[in-house]
């Protein structure tokens, strides 16, 4: 009976993971059929693979590669891991415990089993055949005593199973409030994000370590020399020496990191620590499993209950005190009608606690760190006096670029909302021109940050830097236009909780594309008035004339000429569209 | 006057299967209908038609006189009607005030009338105890209640109502047919559709009964009385199978 509900929760996990591939028609199931047999074959041949590059390169490899390399493995097969998992909160479609509990099995039989369950799993799939073709290359190479491997192997895949194990049963607990569950998500996609920038960070640091690695050194107690003379054998002996001691130490201090650290020391024919890290693995994955365990049966008996957890005082009802204040929603924005105020007020405010939007907020941060760390790893910038809003006219377009997924497929972040927006009997001219002021802030404000960011290291003069910020209205309002006309005309229908397409079909995704390609054309009168002064400049070098304020004003005129004569055929355009891009985000009905 | 709601040969096909097939309608003022049908029969399709929800394949309409296809008329029928459409029409991450303040806003309900209305809408909801929740946090229950809270505000002249009981408690249930049945006494039209057939038969008029996209059944409650009970002729009328069914025989056996 045990092994017929172990074989049953086996089956589930499978053919959940089965009918999520293969949901998508016929073309879709042979694509993955296909995909299929390339994965098996992936399989193999990187577990072939990985054992003969192994066999070849071991015998001459010295121990401080063979260290890393173990690092390297561990770190692919860990954000694989992520990703799946990842994947998995999002999709919600990963086996909550609570959805066994009914059944006629006890407690520890559908925990246990539940757990074997989750090492059905594409990561794993991909990412152990390396781990063990690697780990059998060092035995026939470096002798039986590498035979330890396996045990670290197993280990590190039972410490990372459960620790996963142990924090989805309680990011399930926590993500029981829908509200919640998002903003976990989100923080989750953040961190996989950021995390995932850390190969492109390691690598900008790593191509200058002669300049920013030695106080890495010194840190590390490695003897320095101030950098000075050395030919390329020795710089990429000591880059390796830095890089060695300090993923050594990160290993030493991230339980993850014993499979590569008990690797080393084998190597090093310490077997004794290799055998600590197989019992540390070990030991910590039990005291997760039996942790988890504890919440289930608390979960069960009620102690962690969400009628117990969630109890909310009740909160009083708003007194005429507060109708002095009025509401966000119900504020009055100059020179906008009513409509148009409320339904920018409401979507901004919508927006403010959409977690996938705070999502879009983080990405030009990214962009500012990475852009940060390019420039003081040695990004030489040496613009003449004509050019140099240019570096400023960058930073601004960080703005509609990385809100750009939200501004081309404006009516899909909240579909319910756009239900709403149907059945409202407004003009649809004013809806548009509240979305559109709903996003201006966060795309204004982005720019504008960037473009004072910018000034830091690409100073211009008081009057370009005020024509500037006019051609970041221009830039918006251009952008506006052209996505308006995107979310008409080809809406997309994304995930909720996400920003990811559901269904898509090709001509959607490349049109999306097509955005991409178009940019610099809708772009390009924001640069007219640099290169206009540009010309000028270099035709007559003596000119007075402030060519680049001048123009720059000129080219936001015309934006927002363009802008009002467009968006009353575009709010035509929506009546039109409306039914069909209802259909579309939200479905067909009935 | 003419009637609150008219169609002529309505139909409506997705991916070449109709879903709606040449219904016509008629719906006086003053009335409460009941729509009626099994799961799928195209209630929800033809609620989103009437609506402007949904643009219809073929066929005539008209609601309170206006034509929902031109876009002219269709706005000025909007700030007439109020709905509760299946999926529904709410900001997640607005609250309960909020999105009532901005659907008055949306009708240009006035500032002091706005507050006062929102106030009796979230008491009679019982909604009005957690103001700080937002919507993405209500259980379904209350995301209708909100939903027809959204729908009755601009005191609209016909309401067109989607399952409102559905999930939606006792208490909160009897408040809300309270309301309509007070609402439709004033003269204005609520169309319904419901599966409880209870609520039906204590409520409407008149009743529509659609099957498979064919309306099969319009008449009024009170013609319908002479001819047995609404949940018999409903059954009748859909081809439910009626007394015991074959098959299941192991059910209750214990031997299984």
């Amino acid at each position: 009976m045990k092994a017929a509900h172990f074989g049953a929760i086996v089956w589930l996990r499978w053919r959940i993971l089965k009918n999520r591939v293969s949901r998508r028609g016929r073309l879709g199931n042979t694509l993955i059929t296909i995909l299929a047999i390339f994965a098996v074959f992936f399989m193999l041949s990187s577990f072939a693979g990985t054992f003969l590059a192994a066999s070849s390169l071991l015998p001459e490899a010295k121990p401080v590669h063979i260290r890393l390399a173990w690092a390297g493995a561990t770190g692919l097969t860990l954000l694989a891991w992520m990703a799946g998992v990842m994947t998995e909160l999002q999709r919600s479609e990963s086996v909550p415990l609570q959805s066994l509990l009914h059944l006629p099995s006890s407690l520890l039989e559908v925990h246990i089993f539940n757990y074997i369950g989750s090492f059905v799993s594409v990561s794993l799939f991909f990412t152990l055949p390396i781990l063990f073709g690697f780990a059998f290359a060092s035995v026939y190479v470096l002798g039986g005593r590498m035979l330890l491997l396996l045990p670290l192997i197993a280990g590190f895949v039972f410490l990372l199973t459960a620790v996963t194990y142990q924090l989805r049963g309680w990011l399930e607990t926590l993500m029981k409030n829908k509200r919640k569950r998002r903003n976990v998500i989100v923080l989750i996609t953040i961190s996989f994000v950021l995390l995932a920038q850390t190969p492109s960070i390691l690598n900008i640091i790593s191509s200058n370590l002669d300049t920013v690695g030695e106080p890495l050194l010194e840190g590390a107690g490695v003897p320095t020399d101030g950098g000075g003379n050395r030919d390329a054998t020795e710089r990429t002996a000591r880059k390796l020496a830095i890089v060695d001691t300090w993923v050594g130490r990160a290993c030493v201090v991230v339980p993850f990191g014993w499979l590569a650290w008990g690797a080393g020391k084998l190597i090093e024919g310490k077997e004794f620590y290799a055998l600590l890290c197989i019992l540390g693995m070990f030991g910590l994955a039990a005291l997760s499993l039996r942790r988890s365990y504890h919440t289930t049966i608390d979960f069960v008996t009620g102690a962690q209950s969400g009628a117990a957890r969630s109890t909310r005082k009740i909160e009083r009802t708003p007194t005429k005190a507060d109708r002095a204040h009025p509401l966000f929603v119900a504020r009055v924005l100059p020179l906008a009608g009513e409509e148009t105020a409320a339904f920018a007020l409401a979507t901004m405010r919508n927006l403010l606690r959409t977690p996938e939007f705070k999502m879009l907020l983080v990405l030009p941060l990214i962009l500012v760190v990475l852009g940060i760390v390019i420039y003081l790893s040695g990004a030489d910038v040496d613009l003449n006096g004509s050019l140099r809003p240019a570096a400023g006219l960058l930073a601004m377009a960080i703005g509609p670029l990385s809100m750009l997924q939200l501004l081309q497929n404006q009516f899909a972040v909240d579909r319910d909302a756009f239900l709403a927006l149907v059945l409202c009997p407004a003009p649809r001219h004013r809806i548009l021109l509240g979305k559109n002021l709903a996003v201006a802030p966060f795309v204004l404000g982005t720019s504008v940050a960037a473009l004072l960011g910018s000034q830091l290291f690409v100073p211009m003069g008081v009057a370009d830097l005020l024509a500037t910020l006019l051609l970041a209205v221009a830039m918006f309002l251009l952008i506006a236009v052209v996505t308006n006309f995107f979310s008409l005309l080809n809406p997309i229908r994304i995930r909720e909780g996400s920003l990811r397409p559901v269904n898509t079909d090709l001509k959607s995704i490349l049109l999306q594309l097509a955005i991409l390609l178009l940019l610099p054309v809708i772009l390009f009168p924001i640069a007219f008035p640099m290169l206009l002064e540009w010309m000028m400049t270099t035709l007559d070098p003596g000119t007075a004339l402030p060519v680049y304020p001048l123009a720059s004003f000129l080219v936001l005129l015309a934006s927002l000429f363009l802008y009002i004569v467009l968006i009353y055929g575009q709010g035509r355009l929506l009546h039109e569209r409306e039914q069909r891009m209802l259909e579309i985000l939200i479905g067909a009905g009935g | 006057m003419n009637p609150a709601i008219r169609t002529r040969d309505l139909s409506r096909s997705f991916n070449g299967t109709p879903a709606v097939r040449q219904v016509d309608l008629h719906v006086e003022r003053g009335t409460f209908y009941g729509f009626l049908g099994p799961n799928g029969a195209g209630k929800s399709t033809t609620i989103r038609m009437l609506t402007g929800l949904l643009a219809p394949g073929s066929g005539e309409m008209e609601v309170l006189g206006f034509n929902p296809r031109e876009p002219a008329e269709a706005l000025e029928m909007k700030r007439r009607i109020g709905v509760v459409p299946e999926e529904l029409p709410l900001f997640e991450g607005l609250t309960a005030r909020e999105q009532l303040t901005f659907v008055g806003r949306m009708y240009l309900v006035p500032g002091d009338t706005l507050r006062d209305r929102i106030d009796d809408l979230l008491a009679m909801m019982n909604l009005d105890r957690e103001p700080h929740k937002l919507t993405v946090e209500y259980s379904h229950g209350m995301k209708k209640k909100l939903a027809l809270a959204a729908a009755l505000l601009p005191d609209p002249d016909l309401l067109f109502l989607d399952e409102p009981f559905e999930g939606v408690d006792a208490v909160a249930s009897r408040t809300i047919r309270d309301t309509l049945a007070r609402y439709v006494k004033r003269g204005s039209t609520v169309f319904l559709t419901s599966h409880v057939l209870e609520i039906v038969e204590r409520l409407c008029t008149d009743v529509g009964i659609i099957v498979n996209g064919e309306l099969v059944e319009q008449t009024s409650l009170a013609h319908l009385g002479g001819e047995g009970s609404l949940e018999e002729r409903f059954l009748k009328a859909v081809g439910a199978p009626t007394g015991d069914q074959p098959g299941l025989d192991w059910l209750g056996s214990k031997e299984a």
